[in-house]
């Protein structure tokens, strides 16, 4: 009797822990590239679609989307992302531009930031960060991105 | 007085990345560059790249923190998909290889393809500044190319030599020659 009260508890506890567990702001990365794509009137345009391979000096974009689920408002959203190590950071492409870091503890503009005794450059760069202003507002949500290219 | 003639740079364009060969000592050249500033070895063929991010955000007073998924991408071979040799030979007026005023220099373009073959191919070769173009002296494998934007694969305005090789289907070498006379 005993041990079956323990395993209703048991089961009751994992059947409730996904509900407990749900993340109300759910993120999701991607990496993407630019292609050419031709167009009937035999101009090319630059569209970037998910990538699977690229080469050394590719230019790639990195993504992350965030959208909030719950439904209440999230304060103080950051999203920090270690830049790949066979990556290099060059410039913002969507949203607002990062934070920079080279060392992942102190974030700045790059002008600001010394590796060694130099002036960091942005292939420098090892973290980029973005600090949400606003509040998720439930429902809301957004995206930014970062392009460099594959060293 | 020759060196100056030396080398002439020739270049080889695939139809999907513009992939660029020099030859001789323009690729030394640049070999020294990279060496000089110090630019990092490219990254490994078959090396996966993972993006992942960490965030955090506050609900209910507490911070809370997680997570992304990881994004990958795999960095393809850099094995070039063609490679471009430029040779040359030189005949004086009076037979020998002595680089004279007059002397005749054939320059010879040897494309070497993967297997995988290439799309696109053209060979590009601009005529050494101050050397004069022999008219139809051009050929391909071989075979005389007419100097003319015409039928064939080549043509030549004086100033630069282009032949078109179009799509190539397998490993295969295709060569090119033209003459030029020094001044």
């Amino acid at each position: 009797m005993r041990s079956n009260a323990l395993i209703t508890l048991l089961l009751v506890a994992a059947a409730a822990a996904p509900v407990s567990a749900a993340e109300p702001l759910r993120l999701e990365t991607r990496i993407l590239a630019e292609k050419r794509v031709a167009a009937a009137d035999g101009t090319t345009r630059v569209a970037l679609s998910p990538a699977t391979r690229a080469g050394p000096g590719d230019p790639v974009v990195v993504e992350v989307r965030y959208r909030n689920v719950g439904r209440q408002s999230l304060g103080g959203v950051v999203i920090a992302n270690p830049v790949p190590r066979d990556l290099a950071y060059r410039a913002p492409r969507t949203g607002p531009a990062p934070e920079l870091s080279v060392d992942g503890r102190s974030f700045g503009p790059i002008a600001s930031l010394r590796v060694g005794n130099r002036a960091a450059t942005l292939a420098d760069v090892t973290h980029v960060r973005w600090r949400l202003s606003d509040p998720v507002t439930a429902g809301g949500g957004g995206e930014f991105a970062f392009q460099a290219v594959v060293r | 007085m020759f060196p100056r003639f030396l080398p002439g740079t020739a270049f080889l364009s695939l139809d999907r990345r513009l992939r660029r060969h020099t030859i001789g000592r323009h690729l030394a050249w640049l070999a020294v560059a990279c060496a000089a500033s110090g630019a990092q070895a490219q990254t490994a063929p078959g090396t996966v790249i993972t993006n992942v991010a960490d965030y955090s955000y506050v609900l209910d007073g507490d911070r809370r923190q997680g997570r992304t998924n990881a994004a990958t991408i795999t960095v393809e071979g850099t094995e070039a998909a063609a490679s471009l040799v430029k040779s040359q030979t030189v005949r004086a007026p009076d037979g020998s290889a002595t680089p004279a005023s007059g002397a005749v220099v054939t320059y010879a373009l040897a494309a070497t393809f993967a297997a995988a073959g290439a799309r696109g191919a053209v060979i590009e070769d601009p005529v050494p500044a101050g050397t004069s173009y022999l008219p139809g002296s051009m050929t391909l494998d071989g075979a005389a190319l007419s100097d003319a934007a015409d039928g064939d694969a080549g043509d030549c305005d004086g100033r630069l030599i282009r032949v078109a090789l179009g799509d190539v289907a397998a490993a295969v070498t295709r060569t090119v020659t033209f003459q030029v006379r020094l001044p």
